[in-house]
């Protein structure tokens, strides 16, 4: 059982989204502790077990603050040539932020994979880094970037965009970004002697030894492991089922190398924010569900909008609500800059959301579990804040959670589904009273429009063919239901143009829809709930 | 450890590390059926740059990728052969 004054409270610094996570009513703060995530695909993997880690560190005594580095997850965008100088500058501000939030002179720096390269330049330049955990680290960034062209040519975009010379998992990078990161070698980053560096590997690599030697022979602690229990940070996001690290050897590490110091916290706390805003978007944190345990961002455009309507996008697979390639951000801001509000959630322990009061394995399953009760808690927070009409919108299992929504909860007006893999998991012959079948039926019945969207040749046109006939045409031709099988895209949208095509074409469903219903009158939302507060999310709801 | 027992180890770790099931592994096995994807075999890349210090594929920049598990091996077992002292 987690100490139910355990708090995860929503921050943002500088165009960086965070967490601080710290234990309510506890005086502590003499030592912080920041998590300094992987990019792309090690971010996704690492989000769910970054946040139970946050949690664990928070309970021994360290305020830790974990958050997305610019132009990644929830935080703004930045330029190809921006990304690894932003980085780099982005974990000193979050040093910054978690010693003035907390009120810690020290500080402790936990890297996973390119994270591991990001703190140890850091803590080598910080006098206040007492601490350096690396995980799986990436010690060379040549041997990163190797691997990050290799994906690039392996999945090679045939419309090539000149600038960013990497495109991968929803990174665009430059050539100048590839550089600057290539030429990091940990082999000749000294770090400081009062630092303690705990380096968690499965092997022992020739260049892991490099630095070991190294940093030993300037006066460096170094303390290396393996990194068993620590599996789950890299495991495919899918496999929610699968039990959460198990970071007892970095604990044990922890309490006896640099114990928690306990402080009181500053008065300077209160005033941190937790809103986003660029030209075009705002976007503000916001929990709910009965105790207060899921999470959503709100985007919205930056202007008045005569407009009531909401698009709530749930999770795809296993990741976290910034989605595959960062598939969530992209929409929700492209819905904004068109006038359309968006609120992207975390399914019960998903991402940022907690399955309730007294999780504490946060094991979850994508498809198993149903998802309606978290969708129509949504929605009551969306109807609350005045938006009436409402879309659900899924990619994959996404896809599948949103259209069991749709069905349940005839508050939702329209369905917006990419790649349905299937319409329910138990297997049913074609027949007019299969759930497939009846299902749409009801939704075309009660006029909720549905847009179906397919990668040629996915998985997902099985289901469709079988219960609608060849292509899906008998789903095409009821009353308010579009579809499209394009060849441009695959299932997970891997491409920048793939996910560019899939917006345009859900945008253009939802404004056709708006001209339809002309005649209507939009209120205006112009004030929503924007209070972030600390939220005790696992503190049970008062009865 | 020689190049053939480290290539093949960084391959059964970066299967169980992103949950792949691998193929028998034999030279003649096509890399593309082995049973990692392209973010695996990247991720493979990377490892053995960082265990043998050796990146014979980007030294190579346009030379296609290998074929074969065994095409895959002989690369990194030539570029060791190759590599300074």
């Amino acid at each position: 059982m987690s100490d139910p004054r355990l708090l995860m409270h929503p921050m943002t610094w500088n165009g960086c989204f965070g967490w601080l996570h710290s234990v309510e009513g506890q005086a502590s703060g003499g030592v912080a502790a920041v998590v300094c995530p992987g990019i792309g695909r090690d971010s996704s993997t690492g989000y769910r077990s970054s946040r139970f880690l946050a949690d664990r560190l928070a309970e021994a005594g360290y305020p830790t603050l974990r958050f997305s580095y610019p132009g990644t997850g929830d935080s703004r965008d930045v330029t190809d040539d921006e990304c690894w100088t932003a980085w780099r500058r982005s974990v000193h501000e979050a040093i910054d932020t978690v010693m003035r939030v907390s009120g810690a002179s020290q500080v402790i720096l936990i890297g996973v994979r390119l994270g591991g390269a990001l703190a140890s330049l850091a803590a080598s330049e910080r006098d206040e880094a007492v601490g350096l955990v690396l995980l799986e680290p990436v010690l060379r960034g040549s041997s990163y970037v190797l691997q990050l062209r290799l994906e690039e040519r392996m999945a090679a975009d045939p419309v090539a965009d000149a600038r960013a010379v990497v495109r991968v998992h929803g990174l665009r990078l430059s050539e100048r970004s590839l550089d600057a990161m290539a030429s990091v070698d940990l082999r000749s980053v000294m770090m400081k002697q009062s630092c303690k560096v705990l380096v968690l590997s499965p092997s022992n690599s020739v260049i892991l030894r490099g630095c070991a030697e190294f940093w030993r022979g300037g006066g460096v602690e170094v303390t290396q492991a393996t990194s068993a229990g620590m599996e789950a940070f890299f495991r495919a996001t899918h496999l929610a089922d699968e039990p959460l690290p198990d970071p007892q050897h970095l604990m044990s590490w922890l309490s006896r190398a640099i114990p928690p110091c306990r402080a009181p916290w500053p008065a300077a706390r209160a005033g941190v924010g937790a809103a986003m805003a660029e030209p075009g978007w705002v976007e503000t944190p916001h929990f709910f569900g009965a105790h207060q345990q899921l999470f959503g961002l709100l985007c919205r455009p930056d202007r008045p909008v005569a407009s009531d309507r909401i698009v709530i996008i749930g999770n795809s697979g296993g990741d976290p609500h910034d989605g595959f390639a960062r598939f969530g951000v992209e929409f929700a801001r492209a819905l904004a800059r068109r006038g359309i509000a968006s609120l992207r959630i975390d399914f019960a322990g998903l991402g940022d959301s907690v399955n309730g009061p007294d999780d504490r394995d946060g094991v979850t399953h994508t498809f198993t579990v149903d998802r309606r009760d978290d969708f129509a808690a949504a929605i009551d927070l969306v109807r609350a804040m005045g938006f009436g009409f409402v879309a659900v919108q899924g990619l994959c299992s996404g896809a599948y959670h949103a259209l069991q929504s749709a069905i349940a909860d005839p508050r939702v007006a329209m369905l917006l589904c990419v790649n349905l893999p299937w319409f329910n998991l138990r297997f049913q012959r074609a027949s007019p009273t299969s759930f497939a079948r009846r299902g749409m039926a009801e939704l075309s019945d009660r006029d909720a429009r549905c847009l179906f969207l397919y990668a040629e040749g996915d998985a997902g046109l099985t289901a469709l063919e079988m219960h609608f006939g060849p292509s899906g045409s008998e789903l095409a031709a009821l009353p308010g239901c579009d579809l499209a099988i394009m060849p441009e895209l695959d299932h997970d949208l891997t491409r920048p143009r793939m996910r560019r095509l899939v917006i345009d074409r859900i945008i253009d469903f939802l404004e056709q829809q708006a001209d339809e219903d002309r005649s209507a009158l939009y209120p205006t939302i112009t004030t929503v709930d924007t209070k972030p507060g600390r939220t005790a999310l696992l503190q049970p709801a008062a009865s | 450890m020689s190049i053939r027992s480290t290539v093949i180890e960084q391959i059964n770790r970066v299967a169980q590390q992103q949950s792949q099931r691998l193929a028998p592994l034999s030279d003649n096995l096509p890399l593309l059926e082995m049973g990692l994807d392209s973010l695996c075999l990247a991720i493979l890349v990377a490892s053995l740059d960082d265990e043998l210090g050796l990146d014979p594929l980007s030294n190579e920049a346009n030379a296609s990728f290998p074929v074969t598990l065994g095409d895959f091996i002989a690369l990194y077992e030539g570029a060791a052969a190759h590599a300074p002292a």
